[in-house]
């Protein structure tokens, strides 16, 4: 079967197994690792069929009348399943390996085994190792179910001590190289989960508390931090109390080496005298000794709450927003004593403002941030049908809400009822229940058969990235089959025949085409899967290509045997059209055709499977579903083909409307053209014929311009240009000119008066010290000229000169009459 | 984090320092001394950052510059000469929460004090280290200092130093685990600031090293310096300091330096022609050792005492039973 997600199976022939490992290992690529050896077969039959068959056939078709065989107990199954049951080794998906980081991606081991197996494993080396890698494969597999709380490099220990015992020789010491070496390569490592609801429960769970850690671990660092700061307030406030200073105390803190040499009761009473000692009031201490408890337990009732809590079904459901509610009251308590803390740390805390406020401190003073940091509250709601309509109903309302619920269900009927299904073929409420969650909007809702490890995996980290409220509906796949499958089987049809696809709604998407995804189904744009299948005819290998349609997955549930009946080739009459083109055709208008199933029997001879007409009914209907959640995730959109046809439609018609609105230009303009042409040659004969010269140009084309027409009457008027305008140069310069001097008076500095370069000042003193009234320090203690009036010329001059950063410029004197003037000017001129 | 802000949650007037709340008795230094130029850009910081002064701590050695706490309107420690980080140390280890800033002069720091400023440096703690580089003893009135330059003829070199000066910026560079080092010179307020104010907010041992003038003993000393602003090279970079306007046109002599290379720091601090002011080198990533040493658990008084009574309990007869 190419390219399904149904488990591949191998062939006991390592090349088959060398050819198909040694492709892009995704699991989903990967293909035909084991093969049946028993191969299809037509039976043999001489060809004649008689009318009664048809008439046979067509009347438990329509009308449900008893003919041909039972199903129950033929040992048939859909022949596209026949190649994978009773394979004796299969790698499946399962385990998926949940890694240890928050971000790392669940992987299903085959995934990891096929990475290190690699894309160039071509020569007998590489193919050693590929036989190698996958028998570590198996016996990791073996191993995990004996140790299935082991991580995968434990398990890969184990295994490597079964696939390469020590031994001294060097072939076990190269196989053991080998093996180190891929150890060291493996690309997650962590503990193993199987198939079942419990193991997807513990994935979700384990996710969860992953990535709501990261997101709360800086926060919990700060709590830590933040009681750590406290207790060190506090333990320096016991310092000054009298019982640190007792000689008890004194001598435990100094330890046994010198405590013989000191005597303490002369230590105690020179510290009691010594100095005066503060102790904080006891309110303070009170408040800090019970923000240090609220930060060291709070913290670790959330770290517990977000990584240990499942609630469970019903009871888990109803107590689901109360215990959200309780998480974010203790954050409330938790982010009240962190501001506490740092308020009091900072010694701002003012009980006279705080007290008050942080009385009345609760969840809606808590910022979008620390919601956000509120833990997930994981519910596994179990089956979906041992819910209660109440339950149910709950459930929409929790997903409704925003809080980060988190909620696993298990659907076990895709469809209602178990033989009454195909009254009406009305899919079940509980498998819809992943439907209703996408169209509440706000919660992200994966829907997925169990047996998609990879997309599960992968979708767990998508909903625990949500902030809100998530659902994860998971079908497990029916108790009863026609033949034994095992867990992942029953799981996987579902999925091929479309019976329950995979689809994710992301709120968190920037538009439709980010939000939902129907992405992660094998062909999402084909109606369901189908096998390519090679089939012995008279020793002849011929080729089948086979659906898995809804009918083949209701063929494979034992409660539905009453609505089947299978047929040899003797009954093989031409009016028997597969089922799949008799739904998608305008076959089943023909009254006289008969669908059927192709089947197999333990010996691998076809058989033909003939539904009666209610399974073909219900199967409609299932590909309608499917057809809306195909359109819904953007595949073989209705309004897309819609919008392409309109589109189309419109293009061409403005198409056509250019054309000829360009022929009709085209027309008119040839016809005007034409027209003065003729006139002008009229013109010019007339003129030859008058002796007088045309005094335009020849004409020279079909061109309006170069015809004579225009004569001198349309000359371009010559003559000397228009007077020049007024040269704006002449005024720009101008203004320029009255700009510059602008600029030069706003840049003027007057030198006359004394001034400061008050930013390099170094506040030295020297000035102040001369005269505090003339020189003074601003906001940023630097010195400027606060009255130049208040002091004299001399003062100035020497400031100058003592400055040390030459910053101090004394100016002119203001007072002619000042002594020794002529000096002071001299002695001024350095610092103008 | 806890995106908890105490303003957005309380709608309080927080109090308001200036500058004078962190003066204290009027300095002492000599006239024209630089000590003065650095304690005005200490109190700018303080009133900009808004720091408590009941949690702001000033620890210094011996010296002119060591009377830097008794100027400061905050806590302070003189020490003893020398041993002004290992006090400082003390201090941050016991109070992590407090603002710790060290001032030392060339002597203090560079001489006696060398031992703890080589182990200060690798031991990174999250101090703030200025060091009051005059070149020579002041207080002690003019003996060489390890970082007098040669030829400079002092009351213990009378014919003159006999050694090259001690390359402070080198020698902390050299030291492993170095997490912050900047050169400044006190006579350009702007940058001085500049450098103090990153100093405070890198993480970990910020050493600057502060030319200081000396007018009473080294007169004229650095006016080679002051009076022709090309023989200063500033070091600009966005994770370090930029100058603009009319200050960046005086000083026009400047580098791109980025603070990360430290290669490239070595070998600025070993020129002599220019004076290099800006960071060197600084590296956040940097662990501090009250960090590394703090304890995981809180142990409150109590719950010693309750340990300690269970313990005593193991071997106490119960009468009553």
């Amino acid at each position: 079967m190419s390219s399904t997600s149904l488990p591949s199976t191998s062939s006991p022939d390592p090349e088959a197994t060398l050819q198909s490992t040694t492709g892009e290992s995704d699991f989903q690529e990967s293909v035909d690792f084991y093969r049946s050896s028993a191969v299809l077969a037509y039976p043999e039959h001489d060809g004649k069929v008689s009318d009664k068959a048809a008439r046979d056939l067509l009347a438990f078709f329509r009308h449900g009348r008893e003919m041909g065989k039972r199903v129950e107990n033929a040992g048939l199954l859909p022949v596209s399943l026949y190649e994978y049951v009773n394979a004796s080794a299969r790698r499946g998906p399962y385990p998926l390996c949940i890694g240890e980081e928050a971000d790392d991606i669940p992987t299903p081991l085959t995934s990891i085994i096929d990475r290190l197996i690699g894309t160039d494993a071509q020569s007998d080396g590489d193919q050693e190792r590929v036989r190698l890698l996958l028998r570590m494969d198996a016996e990791i597999r073996q191993q995990f179910a004996d140790h299935a709380e082991l991580p995968l490099s434990k398990l890969w220990d184990l295994a490597t001590e079964v696939v390469a015992p020590p031994a001294d020789d060097a072939t076990s010491s190269s196989t053991r190289q080998t093996l180190t070496e891929a150890r060291s390569r493996l690309a997650v490592d962590g503990k193993l989960v199987g198939l079942s609801h419990e193991s997807l429960v513990h994935l979700v769970a384990t996710i969860n508390g992953r990535m709501w850690l990261q997101r709360f671990s800086e926060a919990q660092r700060e709590a830590e931090n933040l009681a750590l700061q406290i207790n060190d307030l506090l333990e320096v406030d016991f310092g000054a109390s009298e019982e640190s200073r007792t000689p008890d105390h004194l001598e435990a803190s100094v330890g046994k080496t010198f405590a013989s040499e000191l005597d303490f009761e002369a230590l105690s009473g020179i510290m009691s005298e010594s100095g005066r000692h503060h102790q904080m009031p006891e309110r303070r201490r009170r408040r800090l000794e019970s923000i240090r408890e609220d930060l060291d337990i709070l913290r670790k009732e959330l770290l517990a709450a977000g990584t240990d809590r499942i609630l469970e079904g019903s009871a888990g459901l109803e107590s689901a927003a109360d215990t959200v509610r309780q998480d974010m009251e203790t954050m409330a308590r938790l982010s009240k004593a962190a501001q506490v803390a740092r308020l009091e740390i900072a010694g701002r805390y003012r009980e006279e403002d705080h007290d008050s406020f942080f009385d009345g401190f609760g969840v809606e003073n808590l910022t979008d941030e620390e919601l956000e940091m509120c833990p997930p509250c994981l519910i596994d709601a179990g089956s979906t049908f041992d819910l209660s309509a109440s339950s149910r109903s709950l459930l929409m309302d929790l997903l409704a809400s925003r809080m980060p619920v988190k909620v696993v269900v298990q659907v076990n009927e895709p469809v209602s009822g178990s033989t009454g299904l195909f009254v009406d073929g009305i899919p079940s409420a509980a498998a819809q229940t992943a439907w209703q969650a996408t169209a509440l909007g706000s919660a992200y809702v994966f829907q997925s058969p169990a047996s998609e490890a990879e997309s599960i995996g992968r979708s767990a980290l998508s909903g625990a990235e949500h902030l809100g409220p998530s659902l994860w509906s998971v079908y497990a796949g029916a108790e009863s089959t026609i033949v034994p499958l095992d867990d992942y089987l029953r799981s996987a049809i579902a999925l091929e025949s479309r019976a329950f696809p995979v689809f994710e709604f992301n709120p968190g998407g920037r538009d439709w085409a980010e939000r939902f995804s129907v992405d992660r189904n094998p062909h999402p744009e084909d109606p369901w899967g189908c096998a390519d299948l090679e089939v012995d005819r008279d020793g002849e290998l011929v080729p089948l290509k086979v659906p898995f349609s809804f009918a083949d997955f209701l063929f494979c549930d034992s409660r539905c045997n009453d609505l089947f009946r299978w047929v040899g080739p003797e009954m093989w009459h031409e009016s028997m059209t597969p089922v799949d083109e008799y739904l998608q055709s305008d076959k089943s208008e023909e009254p006289a055709l008969v669908p059927f199933l192709w089947a197999a029997d333990e010996d691998g001879y076809l058989r033909r499977v003939v539904p009666s007409r209610k399974v073909v009914r219900t199967m409609r209907f299932a590909l309608e579903r499917w057809h809306t959640l195909q359109e819904l995730g953007g595949v073989n959109s209705s309004l897309a083909a819609r919008v392409l046809e309109e589109s189309r439609e419109r293009f061409e018609q403005e198409k056509q409307e250019a054309i000829a609105e360009i022929e009709s230009r085209y027309n008119a303009e040839l016809q005007k053209t034409t027209g003065e042409l003729a006139r002008g040659i009229v013109a010019n004969i007339a003129a030859g014929l008058l002796g007088l010269q045309a005094a335009g140009p020849q004409p020279a084309g079909l061109s309006g311009e170069v015809l004579p027409t225009s004569g001198p009457s349309v000359k371009e008027p010559s003559g000397p240009a228009a007077p020049a305008e007024p040269s704006p140069v002449g005024e720009s310069e101008t203004l320029g000119d009255t700009a510059s001097e602008g600029d030069d008076a706003v840049e003027t500095i007057s030198l006359d008066e004394p001034y400061i370069e008050t930013v390099r000042c170094t506040t030295c003193n020297e000035c102040t010290n001369i005269n505090s009234r003339l020189f003074a320090y601003d906001e940023n203690q630097q010195a400027f000229i606060k009255d130049a009036t208040a002091g004299t010329f001399r003062e100035l001059v020497m400031a100058a000169e003592k400055c040390p950063v030459r910053i101090i410029h004394p100016g002119k004197p203001l007072n002619p009459d000042e002594p020794d003037l002529d000096d002071l000017i001299e002695r001024a001129r350095p610092f103008l | 984090m806890f995106g908890l802000n105490t303003s957005l949650a309380i709608d309080i007037e927080e109090p308001q320092y200036n500058l004078t709340d962190y003066q204290s008795a009027v300095p002492r230094w000599c006239p024209g001394c630089g000590d003065n130029a650095i304690l005005t850009a200490v109190q700018r910081l303080c009133r900009d950052e808004q720091l408590p002064p009941e949690k702001t701590v000033f620890v210094s050695g011996i010296g002119c510059s060591s009377r830097f706490p008794h100027h400061m309107g905050t806590y302070g420690f003189h020490g003893l000469h020398g041993r002004a980080l290992p006090i400082a140390q003390g201090v941050k280890i016991r109070r992590p929460d407090l603002n710790v800033f060290v001032n030392m002069g060339d002597g203090d720091c560079c001489s006696i004090g060398t031992a703890h400023w080589i182990h200060a440096i690798r031991y990174n703690m999250n101090l703030v280290v200025l060091v009051h580089d005059n070149e020579i003893y002041g207080m002690t009135k003019k003996q060489a200092s390890p970082t007098s330059p040669k030829g400079l003829k002092t009351s213990t070199t009378p014919r003159g130093s006999y050694l090259e000066p001690l390359n402070i910026l080198s020698t902390t560079l050299g030291v492993g685990n170095v997490s912050f080092v900047a050169n400044a010179v006190e006579w350009i307020p702007d940058v001085l600031y500049q450098i103090i104010h990153a100093a405070f907010h890198h993480r970990g041992f910020s050493f600057v090293r502060i030319a200081q003038r000396c007018p009473h003993f080294m007169p004229n000393f650095f006016d080679c310096l002051i009076t022709d602003p090309k023989k200063i090279l500033l070091l600009n970079h966005e994770n370090g300091i930029r100058v603009n306007g009319k200050l960046g046109e005086t000083y026009s002599n400047s580098m791109e330096h980025d603070p990360s290379d430290i290669n490239r720091a070595r070998e600025i601090a070993a020129v002599s022609d220019v004076e290099p002011v800006g960071i060197l080198y600084r590296n956040d990533s940097r662990q501090c050792y009250e960090d590394l040493r703090r304890p995981r658990k809180s142990v409150s008084v109590g719950m010693r005492k309750e340990a300690i009574d269970r313990e005593f309990d193991k071997f106490a007869v119960n009468v009553l039973t």
